[in-house]
């Protein structure tokens, strides 16, 4: 900021300088010389100023100091004939006012007008700079550039939580024979292996559920009575099919036990989380004729 | 017919884990995740998006509950294959607003809307005939089809439901959605690209958005955790007290200040990591990740995420000697180098004694009778390793979490991790910009976004090690 107004304030230094220039130029007759302590020679002179003045010379020729001006303008304090060749020569003095005048405005108007320019250029770098290091400038920029990716769900799920009700009635030992024994997608063959198990003592066994269809289904429910025991896998959860089932057979027989049962690699031994999942369904139907039986207990392998 | 964008419906018997398909493939922990079968009542959609466009989408559906019903109403129609596509989109017309059939209606209508069928099942349990009516059902749909072996325990029964499922499904793949990562991703898109010819441009290209929205992640990461460091290394906190005397009380609340505010930076970032990661529902209250009481300050925090006093006197080493060596230079070398020699050794030393020390506690004479207690930058060389170590430990486990774990994690920690990305020459350029965000000064955009390129290569290290 201050770099650019001091080149903003030079620049216009430069440009008075310019005018002051042409001010005198214009009101007075000014006869220009150069002199220098040094051994210059004319030549010399007169290469240092076209070198000087190469940035104008091709569009404006005559700016340029001739060797002629340089030696007839060559003032000496001291030497008649010098004096008296510059009194001859007096007209042609005024010539250099071009080359002065393209001189401030090359080397004082326009390179400080370029200078302005870059202090500008500076300037805005330095607040884009300054915008860049402020917190989050950063992250809108990468959002705005990069593509807005979004995998999630539009609405929010309301968590649903089945409301445990009811009691389950809960037996903890086994009838010493049952009217019926099926087993909810379990094969027969299964079904004499649990039995035999768990000591339990029926000869009317049933595959129900599976892939019965629901008029084999509902045929075996006609013909059930008394006390069922009905074995569940405990690893898959209870359907509303299963449900739809044991409802129809309940309005058929006394009672019905339920006893989820383990896969054989765990010894039929159901996980305690299958056995929660059962009972807590089991009790939402609050139905009298239902029992719960734990595979662990009263029963030994 | 749905010709937008490809829609996979994941279907399945209740409680085999479809939610946890859908939490971990559309990266979303938002999922209502139960054991308790049926948790899932309505079809909800999980599209993934790019700019607003939807490139495909993921549906959680309920699962069966009255298949043998639906086939047994499916086949009461005598009709021929090429029209039992009708009989299904019948069977939902007719029962569409029968609550008896809710679930069933849920999980078809999608289907037969045109989508992908993904079925679900839980291959750490044994087959059972009972999930047959269900495959018929969606065989009866016509729609292509693929089913996923999910195993929810160590248990394996893949080889009895491959065989069973080979008969419904022309693709059957393995997916286990609590430990998924970014390749077995990739792998399951490219597979559900397969179902239909012209889904697997869709699919292909959001395969590589998803790498590069891991990689939006992973730097966005970074850029946080930079930001900790930054925020943390310059932090100055300030007490006014009575006199210009400081007693040990003033120093006291002063530091415990200071840590509780640094304490506060680091879950802050903690939690915007999370959320980048969509690890952040709404309804979480805690922090997915704990470090069992591993204190920022703590020693085991220092032996675990620190540099060793070895690493540390080398770090001192290496900067004192820096800052020596740039006298040398300025004196052109008449200092015989002493210079360099003389900075390491304060350096070192400075490094080895100063394990303790957050930083100096100074008093400063404001207005006329009053004074305040000020502590900060950090001078402890150990902070940011530490500080540093604890986020990228954070930022790379939440990075690999899969999005279908609803448990919080109490993560076990063990130096094996640093190991694996502190390098000595890492060491090196981390410790330049260590110093830079402790001088207090202001820092450059530059310093931050190299600082934040490094983290981000150490991330992305780390993140590639575990998938190869």
């Amino acid at each position: 900021m201050l770099i650019k107004r001091a080149q903003f304030v030079a620049l216009f230094f430069s440009l008075g300088l310019g005018l002051a220039l042409l001010l005198m130029i214009a009101t007075q007759d000014i006869a220009f010389a150069w002199s220098t302590t040094l051994q210059v020679s004319p030549q010399g002179f007169h290469s240092v100023l076209v070198c000087v003045s190469s940035p104008w010379s091709f569009y404006f020729p005559s700016a340029v100091p001739s060797l002629e001006l340089i030696e007839q303008s060559h003032y000496f304090r001291l030497g008649d004939n010098l004096s008296q060749k510059m009194i001859n020569d007096a007209s042609s003095l005024g010539a250099w006012w071009k080359f002065l005048l393209c001189a401030t405005i090359f080397y004082a108007i326009f390179l400080r007008f370029c200078l302005y320019l870059l202090s500008v250029l500076g300037f805005q770098l330095a607040i884009t700079k300054s915008i860049l290091s402020m917190e989050g400038v950063k992250q809108i920029l990468e959002d705005m550039n990069e593509p807005i990716i979004s995998t999630h769900a539009i609405e929010s799920m309301d968590s649903y939580e089945v409301v445990h009700t009811g009691e389950l009635q809960i037996i903890d030992a086994f009838r010493d024979s049952y009217n019926g024994v099926q087993g909810w997608a379990m094969p027969v063959e299964k079904l004499l292996v649990l039995n035999d198990i768990l000591s339990i003592n029926s000869q009317v066994l049933y595959e129900v559920g599976g892939t019965n269809s629901l008029k084999v289904d509902s045929e075996i429910i006609a013909k059930s009575q008394g006390e069922i025991l009905l074995y569940v896998k405990g690893w898959e959860p209870p359907t509303m099919d299963f449900i739809d089932y044991l409802e129809e057979l309940l309005i058929e027989v006394d009672r019905v036990t339920v006893m989820p049962i383990g896969t054989e690699e765990n010894s039929y031994i159901p996980m305690p989380k299958s056995i929660e999942v059962w009972s807590r369904k089991l009790a939402l139907l609050e139905h009298n004729k239902v029992y719960f039986k734990h595979f662990t207990q009263g029963s030994d392998i | 017919m749905i010709d937008s964008h490809p829609q996979f419906a994941v279907v399945g018997h209740p409680n085999k884990g479809k939610s946890s398909i859908v939490s971990a493939l559309a990266l979303d922990d938002s999922v209502h995740i139960s054991d308790v079968p049926g948790t899932t009542t309505k079809q909800r959609s999980f599209p993934l998006k790019v700019d607003g466009v939807i490139l495909y989408e993921l549906l959680d559906t309920p699962g069966f509950q009255r298949a043998r019903r639906v086939l047994a109403w499916l086949q009461k129609h005598e009709v021929s294959a090429d029209k039992r596509q009708d009989i299904v989109q019948k069977f939902i017309n007719v029962h569409q607003f029968d609550p008896k059939f809710n679930d069933e209606i849920q999980l078809l209508t999608p289907v037969m809307a045109g989508a992908g069928i993904i079925y679900v099942v839980d291959a750490s349990k044994p087959y059972g005939e009972e999930y047959e009516a269900e495959m018929e059902i969606l065989r009866w749909t016509g729609q292509p089809s693929m089913a996923l072996l999910n195993h929810i325990e160590d248990t394996d029964y893949s080889v009895q439901w491959k065989r069973a499922l080979g008969q419904y499904f022309k693709m059957v793949r393995t997916f286990n959605p609590m430990k998924t990562d970014r390749l077995q991703h990739i792998s399951i898109l490219e597979s559900m690209s397969q179902l239909k010819e012209e889904w697997i441009a869709p699919v292909k290209k959001s395969i590589v958005l998803f790498e590069r929205y891991q990689k939006q992640m992973i730097h966005q990461s970074a850029s946080k955790i930079s930001r900790l460091l930054e925020e943390s290394l310059g932090l100055i906190e300030k007490r006014s007290c009575d006199s210009d005397k400081v007693e040990e009380k003033d120093k006291e609340a002063v530091e415990i200040q200071y840590k509780s505010h640094l304490r506060l930076l680091e879950k802050e970032t903690q939690k915007k990591i999370e959320k980048i990661w969509n690890h952040a529902s709404v309804k979480k209250e805690q922090a997915l990740l704990t470090f069992d009481e591993l204190d920022l300050f703590s020693e085991e925090s220092a032996a675990v995420f620190g540099l060793t006093r070895k690493e540390l006197m080398i770090t001192g080493v290496t900067s004192g000697a820096m800052t020596g060596a740039g006298i040398d230079l300025v004196f052109a070398g008449h200092t015989l180098l002493l210079g360099g020699i003389i900075g390491a050794v304060v350096g070192g030393t400075g490094a080895y004694f100063g394990f303790k020390e957050l930083s100096e506690i100074k008093v400063l004479g404001q207005r006329v009778g009053t004074y305040s207690v000020q502590i900060g930058p950090m001078k402890n060389k150990n902070f940011p390793y530490i500080l540093l170590g604890r986020a990228i430990f954070h930022a790379y486990h939440i990075a690999t979490r899969s999005h279908a774990i609803r448990d919080i994690e109490d993560l076990s920690m063990d130096s094996t991790l640093k190991e694996q990305w502190l390098t000595d020459t890492l060491r090196k350029s981390l410790e330049s910009s260590h110093k830079i965000f402790r001088s207090g000064d202001t820092i450059g955009v530059e310093v931050g976004e190299s600082y934040t390129l490094l983290v981000e290569d150490i991330l992305e290290k780390l993140i590639q090690r575990i998938e190869e």
